[in-house]
């Protein structure tokens, strides 16, 4: 079934996928990875997406983001069009407009802390805004560690650089792939803290996939994607609500087709769960 | 274990295909050298076994050993001879059992062309002969349409030097012999009976027995009789027969001994030949060695989870270590067994190209001696695997725990490779001094192989030494191409690990440091040979004489022209000064500081005359003796005479190291005739004038050709330059394989670092930026090895020429140019190595390579 998701905000779209299918291999071997799936990203807002695994949602970070190729439908970046884009273009994108942080291995041991962070604009041969690059090292708290290499910091430490390095360009969305899966609670914690307040106060977009409930509460919204399909968004998350509409869906997964619910509006949605 | 070991192999192919090939590389060159000179060996066998096959006993005359005992020997050897009476063949021709007994006379024969030039034959052999009248003791032929010479007037060519020579039968052509030159009617074409013009590229003017022994400077002589067998008669039993009609002076050996001696004396210089060959391969060797020891470090350092999960899994330390080694011994068996097919293939392809040059090669056999199988093995199994045995090593310390944990393996300590590479160096330094000494350690003859082993030490002990300096080198290198992120990200890859960097910067280095030695004592020497010149030669034109000497008439010739001022010529010869064999030479004292420049010592070297000698510096200084003292001079027609220590001038290469007056010429052989002369322009004369009417004095004479000092110069060192060019298209070779190793590093560094690379095309790098970041890295490492070869080398060639200032390098120059070249060759080769690395590493998969595992 396919599902379109709206918001009803007038606040501008930072990415949008629209009949977003991905399908690898060919005849008797084909999988598919993404049915086609449509989302809106609104700026402003962190939107967690969630599912088994198998479910598509790195997939659909992966195309969202411009790091893969998918079948057929369109990804939007604030406005662009990215089906009609050459690798070299793409390439641009995620240098300019787009920001990443990866569950690991997110940094250059080559480099101090203060080069990773400013990679992406290296890259671009710009310089970064100094009044920009104090807020966000501000911000993630390692204004006394620029000089380190990464090897130097703790896993957490590390974690928070690559979340400032995605930052650096302003970029019109940041795409986090499991960002706690490696860390310790505190190390998540301030990991997560530092996302939210990217989005709440510094204005940045961010689109976090996560497997874990507590994570998720820390968006405005969460996707849930199962079979590449996305078949349900809750609103103002908690770990708890986030834990109960996972049971239903893992329920509804295991139960069969006709136990499968149908997606409710926005509306019937609880504001707190039970 | 082994068939973990095995499929892991497999599997990794790929990866260790760069490093077997450089084993391949190496090991062609051995298996070619010996391939290449064994068959020729064999060749030549057939050859004179071939061509002397009818002859049962060989008769000549005994080598001369002592000066100045009579006769003079036939030219074309190397030992003297005597010559042969002519009374002897009558005597051979009564002894029982002999069926047929022909003379021989040999010695050198030019044709003067067309052009008023004599022939030229790139170098081989003119033979000057008798025809041979008999169809058992000789292959020749002459051709249908033709007779073989009757007349004293009658030559026959053999068909390739006519066609040089643009002459045919009925033609008269002029020949010059040590004699002189003469004129002759060609009457017939000669070859051998299966059809090829010659043996080996020499050619032929065959003259009538008696015009032969005239024009060949030896009357009433032969230089040797063949003969041939009755039926039923041996060689052996034939010899022993005719041995005793012969008398004092004159010797017998037997047809095959005859044969086997002249395949000896070629197999002689095929031996230097291949052992010149093998040097070289050695060197392309030892470079092989240091890709394969890069090559399994990084793998062993690649394959650390793996190994320690073997060691976890309960494999002993010494499985481990085995493991690695016989990972080792199957590459090094590959690689050699494939080496071993290329070489016979390179053998067989140079072969070819030497007879496309015109060589002329006689066709024979592709021989594969077993010596030479077991020498690919032995070599391609040794190298590879000695090269093996530290990184089996580290491999086997891994411990089990690496498996769990992704530690970073901490930095080892440099203590130990310091003090190593330092003790390395300092053995071979002086391996090398002493090598250059000529010391051969009580266990060779000469210092050729202490030098050889101490050159590898030190290049040993260098590279041990490198790392030390990799990082703040790597970092000012990399400094030209620091301005931008991608040329900075690729100058750090190459500092990070200074040992993996100069290791493989250090097989570039050996390559660029034998290059650049060789490229200064090359420079070095042609700067010796200007300044030997300029300091020796008084003249302005140097005339020298091919075949015969310049004569006395010529010498008229030249003086009389207008603005010549002074004329000298030079007389060389053998002589013997209180006993001991040297070489002397002969001229007019008024030549002193006219035409030959002699700067004075002691005494006074103007005070030359007929019962004086004036002696070389660095001889006086040897011998201890003073002027004034009296030296025995013994000549080659069997005088002897007394001659006073006159003076004694700084070492000089063109006179040597005895000036007697030209009385002494008299006791020379072909006293008559100048070796060289020398021509001084008379002051205010036009220089290009002089040298217009010289060109047309000498015309009637095509057996002197005249140079002018800058030509004179030219000439040697265009020889030298010839020589370092050989020389370094050897080595170009194991400069390929240093550079086939970056490859290698490089592409196993990509693969090393697949998610840093993921993760710089996911943040944004393009694929250009990412090849450039590669590109730099390859070049930082190569002018590394650069800067250390030429540096290197650098000093290697001034230790040479310190060692043969003696022997006339006596000055030192660097070819700044040539060097520079050489160093920009480096930097070139470093991008072209990086292009396959740099593709893949832009062509990576992103998502591929971020995935997590």
């Amino acid at each position: 079934m396919t599902t379109t998701v709206t918001a009803d905000r007038q606040a501008s779209v930072a990415a949008q996928a629209v009949e977003l299918r991905k399908v690898y291999g060919s005849g008797q071997t084909a999988v598919t990875a993404l049915a086609g799936v449509s989302a809106t990203f609104p700026a402003g807002e962190l939107t967690g997406i969630m599912g088994p695994s198998g479910s598509g949602k790195s997939t659909l970070m992966h195309c969202l983001a411009g790091l893969d190729t998918f079948t057929s439908g369109e990804v939007y970046i604030g406005g662009d069009a990215l089906s009609t884009m050459s690798d070299k273009r793409l390439t641009e994108l995620r240098r300019d407009r787009v920001g990443f942080v990866f569950q690991q291995y997110n940094l250059l041991p080559t480099l101090t802390a203060e080069e990773n962070i400013t990679l992406p604009l290296a890259i671009a041969g710009r310089k970064p805004d100094p009044a920009w690059f104090d807020a966000v090292v501000g911000a993630v708290r390692l204004g006394d560690r620029l000089k380190h290499r990464p090897n130097e910091l703790s896993g957490g430490q590390q974690q928070r650089l690559a979340c400032a390095r995605a930052l650096i360009t302003r970029p019109a969305v940041v795409f986090a792939d499991e960002p706690t899966g490696n860390l310790d609670s505190h190390s998540s914690a301030e990991v997560l803290d530092f996302l939210r307040h990217s989005v709440s106060d510094l204005g940045q977009t961010v689109v976090m996939v996560t497997h874990e409930p507590t994570a998720a509460a820390y968006s405005d919204r969460v996707l849930f994607l199962a079979d590449g399909l996305i078949v349900d968004e809750l609103l103002a998350p908690t770990a708890e609500s986030v834990l109960d509409r996972m049971k239903v869906l893992d329920l509804a997964a295991y139960g069969g087709e006709d136990a499968a619910p149908r997606p409710p509006s926005p509306a019937q949605v609880p504001a707190a769960g039970v | 274990m082994l068939r973990a070991t095995v499929k892991s192999l497999l599997a990794r192919k790929l990866r260790l295909l760069l490093s077997a090939l450089a084993i391949v590389l190496g090991v062609a060159f051995v298996a070619g050298a010996f391939v290449l000179t064994d068959s020729l060996g064999r060749t030549f066998d057939n050859l004179f076994t071939t061509v002397s096959k009818n002859i049962a006993v060989e008769v000549r005359g005994t080598v001369q050993s002592d000066l100045g005992s009579g006769e003079q020997g036939g030219p074309g050897s190397d030992n003297t001879r005597r010559n042969v009476p002519a009374s002897v063949l009558d005597k051979i021709r009564g002894v029982d059992g002999v069926a047929e007994a022909q003379p021989s006379v040999f010695g050198n024969a030019v044709v003067v062309g067309t052009d008023g030039k004599p022939v030229s034959n790139n170098g081989a052999p003119n033979i000057g002969a008798n025809w041979v009248d008999s169809t058992v003791l000789t292959q020749q032929r002459i051709e249908a349409g033709g007779h073989p010479p009757r007349a004293p007037d009658e030559i026959a060519l053999d068909p390739a030097y006519a066609e040089r020579s643009g002459h045919h039968v009925g033609d008269t052509v002029t020949v010059l012999t040590t004699t002189g030159q003469h004129q002759y009617r060609v009457v017939g074409i000669v070859r051998y009976a299966d059809g090829k013009s010659s043996l080996g590229g020499e050619t032929y003017v065959l003259f009538t027995t008696a015009t032969a022994q005239k024009v060949l400077d030896t009357p009433g002589v032969y230089t040797d009789i063949q003969v041939a067998a009755a039926d039923g008669v041996s060689q052996q039993e034939l010899r022993d027969r005719v041995a005793t009609a012969l008398p004092g002076g004159v010797e017998a050996i037997t047809g095959q001994q005859f044969a086997d001696e002249q395949a000896s004396d070629v197999k002689a210089g095929l031996g230097f030949f291949n052992t010149f060959l093998l040097v070289f391969a050695g060197v392309a060797l030892f470079v092989g060695a240091f890709i394969i020891f890069n090559t399994f470090s990084i793998l062993i350092a690649q394959r650390t989870r793996e190994l320690a999960l073997m060691r976890a899994l309960g494999a002993s330390r010494r499985q481990v270590n085995r493991s690695v080694l016989f990972e080792s011994l199957v590459v090094g068996v590959v690689a050699s067994a494939v080496g071993l097919l290329a070489g016979i293939g390179v053998a067989i392809g140079l072969r070819a190209a030497f007879n496309a040059i015109g060589a002329e090669f006689p066709p024979g056999p592709t021989l594969v001696l077993p010596r030479t199988v077991i020498a690919a093995f032995a070599v391609g199994i040794l190298v590879t695997m000695a090269a093996a045995l530290i990184p089996a090593r580290r491999a086997a310390r891994i411990a089990p725990v690496a498996a769990m944990r992704d530690a970073a393996t901490p930095d080892r300590p440099m203590v130990r490779q310091t003090v190593g590479g330092a003790l390395a160096l300092g053995v071979g330094a002086t391996g090398m001094a002493l090598g250059l000494a000529g010391n051969g350690l009580g266990i060779w003859g000469n210092g050729l192989p202490v030098l050889g082993i101490g050159t590898a030490l030190a290049f040993l002990g260098i590279a041990l030494l490198s790392p030390l300096i990799s990082r703040p080198v790597s970092r000012a290198v990399g400094s030209l191409f620091a301005r931008r992120l991608p040329g900075r990200l690729g100058r750090q890859n190459a500092m990070r690990n200074p040992r993996r960097t100069a290791s493989t910067a250090a097989a570039l280095m050996i390559g660029l440091a034998l290059v650049s030695a060789v490229g200064v004592l090359g420079a070095s020497l042609k700067e010796s040979i200007q300044t030997v010149v300029n300091g020796a030669l008084g003249a302005d034109f140097v005339l020298e004489s091919q075949v015969s000497g310049i004569s006395e008439q010529t010498m008229a010739a030249l003086r009389q022209q207008r603005g010549v001022g002074q004329v000298d010529g030079l007389r060389f010869d053998s002589v013997a000064v209180n006993g001991d064999h040297t070489g002397a030479i002969a001229i007019d004292p008024a030549a002193v500081g006219q035409t030959v420049a002699l700067q004075q010592r002691q005494g006074s070297v103007a005070g030359l005359s007929a019962d004086s000698v004036l002696v070389s510096d660095k001889v006086v200084t040897d011998k201890g003796w003073h002027v004034g003292d009296r030296l025995d001079f013994a000549f080659r027609d069997g005088t002897t005479a007394p001659r006073t220590i006159a003076g004694t001038y700084k070492d000089n290469e063109l006179v040597g190291n005895y000036v007697l007056d030209q009385s002494a010429a008299g006791h020379f052989h072909d006293g008559k005739l100048y070796g060289v002369a020398l021509v001084k322009v008379a002051p205010g004369a036009d220089h290009a004038q002089v040298r217009q009417a010289l060109d047309t004095a000498i015309k009637p004479y095509p057996n002197v050709e005249m140079r002018d000092r800058g030509e004179f110069v030219a000439e040697a060192a265009g020889q030298i330059d010839t020589a370092v060019r050989i020389l370094s298209a050897l080595l170009a070779l194991s400069v390929l394989i240093a550079v086939l190793g970056i490859i290698n590093t490089l592409a196993l560094s990509v693969l090393e670092r697949t998610r840093e690379l993921g993760l710089l095309r996911a943040v944004g790098m393009s694929r250009r930026q990412v090849k450039r970041m590669v590109r730099v890295e390859s070049v930082v490492i190569a002018i590394f090895g650069g800067l250390l070869g030429l540096v290197v080398g650098g000093a290697i060639g001034v230790a040479l020429q310190r060692a043969l200032v003696n022997q006339g390098v006596t000055e030192l120059r660097f070819p700044f140019g040539q060097l520079f070249g050489y160093l920009v060759l480096a930097a070139v080769a470093g991008v072209a190595a990086a292009w396959l690395p740099a593709r893949r590493a832009s062509r990576l998969n992103v998502l591929n390579a971020i995935a997590t595992e």
